[in-house]
């Protein structure tokens, strides 16, 4: 494809591109939200919450699976049947501040999708309520999440079991 | 034909255009080579205002716009020209061109009747009464907005070629710019992005390379600061008249 080719073909991109003014929430389409979560799910804990904890090391030490392998991944922790709460606190925080325009933004929807996917896990799993928010908030946060098709089933699933432990 | 510039052909204008002035002292000093970028960014658009719009064919047109820049460019002519015009920079050359044609026309009449009714080249004054006044022309407006745009993606690449990250202009390139953008996922299985963060940082930082270099490239033709918005302006508008 030739820069000519390439520059001409859609004059409303190339004026957002060369907006300095334009918003980050420009930067994904709504049907990449589900991509963009289940990517953030593979993502090793260290990668994105190292930063947040130097002794995170040590709370994953001897964490494991129910199949023996270490918990590594966002994914794993949000699927263990007893999470640590200390570290979906740090997921939760990370969620915060991911959806806030800067570096390492992601779309304010995935940022909010594992937000009250990790309160809901901690609600769930652990009988442990992880915000101060009051039930009506968080019942209307739940609702709001499971109702996102780009969502797969088994989050939806669980973040309807979260509301029901309301 | 033009007469071949020599030092003593040198202006010194003291143009108000930031750019063109450091092009104008670079030529005074004798640096030609300097004019290297506003001979390449005008030799394609003037080629194909000259093809198109006036059907000269294309050894033809090549002669004429090699003169145009040894007459009118290389002795700081058009430079000197600059500092007065209060239009578009991108107008004043397509003017300059315009004229110089209607004079090497004539001289070349001039010439067929008898090498001593031919008229010199340098007959400013008459070219300008005969080129009449200014009009716009679309080939060359979308040819010129066509090589900025080139220009500017040449230039990211080789600030991402020179920084080690190529992976920004190739988002840059099939994200940003494509007609059928790469998806989330494509970018991540194409440059290996650990995390969303890193993806979303890849694709702002592009965004802002791109709008970076895009102003660098519009202030070597730009009044001032605000002169630059008005030409991505410009630029955006003739665009849109080219496709529709």
């Amino acid at each position: 494809m030739s820069a000519e080719d390439s520059s001409l073909t859609d004059l409303n991109r190339l004026a957002r591109l060369v907006d300095s003014t334009a918003d980050d929430r420009e930067l994904w389409r709504p049907e990449e939200f589900g991509a963009i979560f289940r990517h953030q799910l593979t993502v090793p804990l260290r990668t994105d919450l190292g930063g947040l904890d130097p002794r995170l090391g040590e709370k994953l030490k001897g964490l494991h699976m129910p199949d023996g392998r270490p918990v590594a991944t966002f994914g794993d922790l949000l699927r263990h049947p007893a999470p640590p709460v200390a570290l979906l606190d740090l997921v939760k925080e990370f969620a915060k501040k991911s959806g806030r325009p800067g570096r390492g933004h992601v779309p304010p929807e995935v940022a909010t999708m594992l937000y009250y996917l990790t309160i809901g896990v901690a609600l769930f799993r652990c009988g442990h309520r992880l915000t101060r928010l009051d039930a009506s908030t968080l019942r209307e946060g739940f609702h709001w999440a499971r109702s996102q098709l780009w969502a797969d089933e088994a989050t939806r699933e669980l973040l309807r079991c979260a509301e029901d432990h309301l | 034909m033009a007469k071949e510039p020599g030092e003593g052909d040198v202006h010194f204008p003291s143009t108000q255009w930031t750019e063109l002035a450091a092009l104008a002292r670079a030529l005074a000093a004798g640096n030609r080579q300097a004019l290297g970028p506003l001979i390449q960014r005008y030799e394609g658009p003037l080629r194909a205002y000259l093809t198109r719009e006036r059907r000269f064919d294309a050894d033809r047109a090549d002669d004429l716009i090699q003169g145009f820049f040894l007459a009118r460019v290389l002795t700081g002519d058009l430079l000197a020209r600059a500092d007065q015009h209060r239009g578009r920079f991108r107008t004043l050359v397509l003017a300059a061109l315009k004229n110089f044609v209607v004079g090497e026309q004539r001289y070349q009449a001039a010439a067929k009747r008898g090498p001593e009714r031919a008229v010199p080249a340098d007959v400013q004054d008459l070219e300008e009464r005969l080129s009449g006044p200014d009009s716009p022309s679309e080939v060359f407006e979308v040819a010129w907005a066509r090589q900025v745009l080139g220009e500017v993606l040449e230039r990211v690449r080789e600030q991402c070629r020179r920084d080690g990250r190529a992976d920004l202009a190739g988002v840059l390139e099939c994200r940003l710019l494509a007609e059928r953008p790469a998806s989330y996922d494509e970018l991540v299985q194409r440059f290996g992005y650990q995390t969303p963060g890193q993806v979303s940082n890849a694709v702002r930082t592009a965004r802002a390379l791109y709008a970076r270099a895009l102003h660098e490239i519009l202030a070597l033709e730009a009044r001032d600061e605000g002169g630059v918005g008005e030409l991505v302006a410009d630029l955006l508008a003739i665009l849109g008249k080219g496709r529709a």
